[in-house]
């Protein structure tokens, strides 16, 4: 189905309408992973005395590979671990939510450099381990646009997820490929182009041709939704630019986006 | 009053949030009961002593500003507390209309806030609790 299509059929503002619904999604069993955690935390503080007496009585007793002071620190370290996601959970609802509402908001002078290392510091945890990340652009050139700051950081989170996922993909294919991904930014006399440049799995001709239709994937069931590319296709037309994506089978796929040069208002 | 003979109902249509929120508020030192439906809760209020409701807004059939208000015909002394995502901030601005005493946001981004208004509406209970006792004193007295 093309875009065109899936607006005719399901009016404007479908996407945002799916956003919004993946965001009450998210937070819903977010509500009770975190009451939880925090209900496990305090029920072993209730254990304390009775961990406290044990050790007494038996010094260096072993719990599989631990001991149990060791247990008892690595327990709480996952419960820790476990309330810090459930915040990074609602971080992302919160960003899904001011994104779909971002259609409202007016436009801004918005720095292009900003955006893409704000979602590279977002993805950071999901880059590091398997990409090598190479950040390039103009000292000096803002690379500034007019538009919707969080849009822009949804439309480039989306190229950097793509990008990772094609990298994994490969190296998982291949055994250990070094992955790569070079983002660079530069400024002309109208435009404000980013580049994204993995050396992932690539696509065929065929695959190609379908990126920008809503639905399609070629990610594992449940991993992608196949509303990715045409979301971050509308959100860089709705600031008047364009997308063009080159691919190899094998090789990678670069991704261009040309935007137009915004000056303060 | 102490905690444990205050009797906290918790209204939800998700069996898990029920679960979790009932363990926190006994770990508060509170008597908990459930309720999956309105419908329940409402069998409950009729049935026992419930002091306060702690009800989400959004649920299939009958909602949580209904239930408020069903609620408040049959005790007006109950104090309900309504839970609500982001999304549904104008119903419970709403709700204050209808006796609702208070609110908390899912997904309890500060978990403290659900513990403060919890520990806000059971200071009141001791306040008004307080009154009771004393004027049933001196109705002894003047005996």
């Amino acid at each position: 189905m093309t875009n065109a299509l899936l607006k005719e059929r399901t009016g404007q503002g479908a996407i945002e309408r799916i956003v919004l619904g993946v965001a009450h999604e998210l937070n819903n069993p977010n509500t009770f992973i975190r009451v939880n955690a925090q209900n496990l935390k305090r029920m072993f503080q209730l254990l304390q005395p009775c961990l406290d007496a044990y050790e007494e009585r038996h010094p260096g007793a072993k719990f599989g590979p631990y001991d149990l002071p060791g247990l008892r620190s690595r327990f709480n370290q996952h419960l820790e671990s476990v309330l810090e996601a459930t915040v990074r959970i609602i971080t992302i609802a919160d960003k899904l939510k001011q994104c779909t509402a971002g259609s409202l908001e007016k436009d801004t002078a918005v720095s292009l450099v900003e955006v893409v290392k704000d979602s590279l510091h977002a993805h950071e945890f999901l880059l590091a381990g398997c990409v090598h990340v190479d950040l390039a652009f103009d000292a000096g050139a803002a690379c500034q646009v007019i538009g919707h700051r969080l849009l822009l950081e949804q439309a480039v989170s989306i190229l950097l997820t793509n990008a990772r996922d094609a990298i994994v993909e490969r190296q998982a294919a291949e055994g250990s490929t070094a992955g790569r991904l070079d983002i660079s930014l530069r400024e002309t006399a109208r435009q404000v182009i980013l580049r994204v440049s993995d050396n992932g799995t690539g696509m065929s001709r065929e695959t190609l041709a379908r990126v920008f239709d809503p639905y399609f994937t070629t990610k594992p069931q449940g991993a992608g939704n196949g509303l990715g590319l045409p979301l971050c296709q509308s959100i860089v037309h709705r600031h008047g630019g364009s997308v063009r994506l080159e691919s190899e089978a094998g090789k990678g796929t670069v991704v261009t986006i040309e935007l137009p040069k915004g000056e303060d208002a | 009053m102490n905690k444990s003979e205050v009797r906290i109902l918790v209204v939800d249509d998700e069996q898990d949030i029920l679960l979790s929120l009932k363990t926190h508020l006994e770990l508060d030192g509170f008597g908990v009961e459930v309720a999956n439906t309105a419908a329940e809760a409402l069998e409950k209020v009729r049935s026992g002593r419930v002091h306060i409701v702690l009800t989400d807004i959004n649920m299939p059939q009958m909602d949580g500003i209904e239930l408020l208000e069903e609620i408040k015909k049959i005790r007006g002394d109950i104090t309900v507390i309504m839970i609500t995502a982001y999304s549904s901030l104008l119903k419970v601005g709403n709700s204050r209309f209808h006796g609702a005493a208070d609110y908390v946001l899912k997904p309890f981004r500060e978990m403290s806030e659900l513990d403060e208004v919890i520990e806000m509406a059971y200071r009141q209970i001791q306040r008004w609790d307080k009154v009771l006792s004393e004027t049933i004193e001196l109705k002894k007295k003047s005996r």
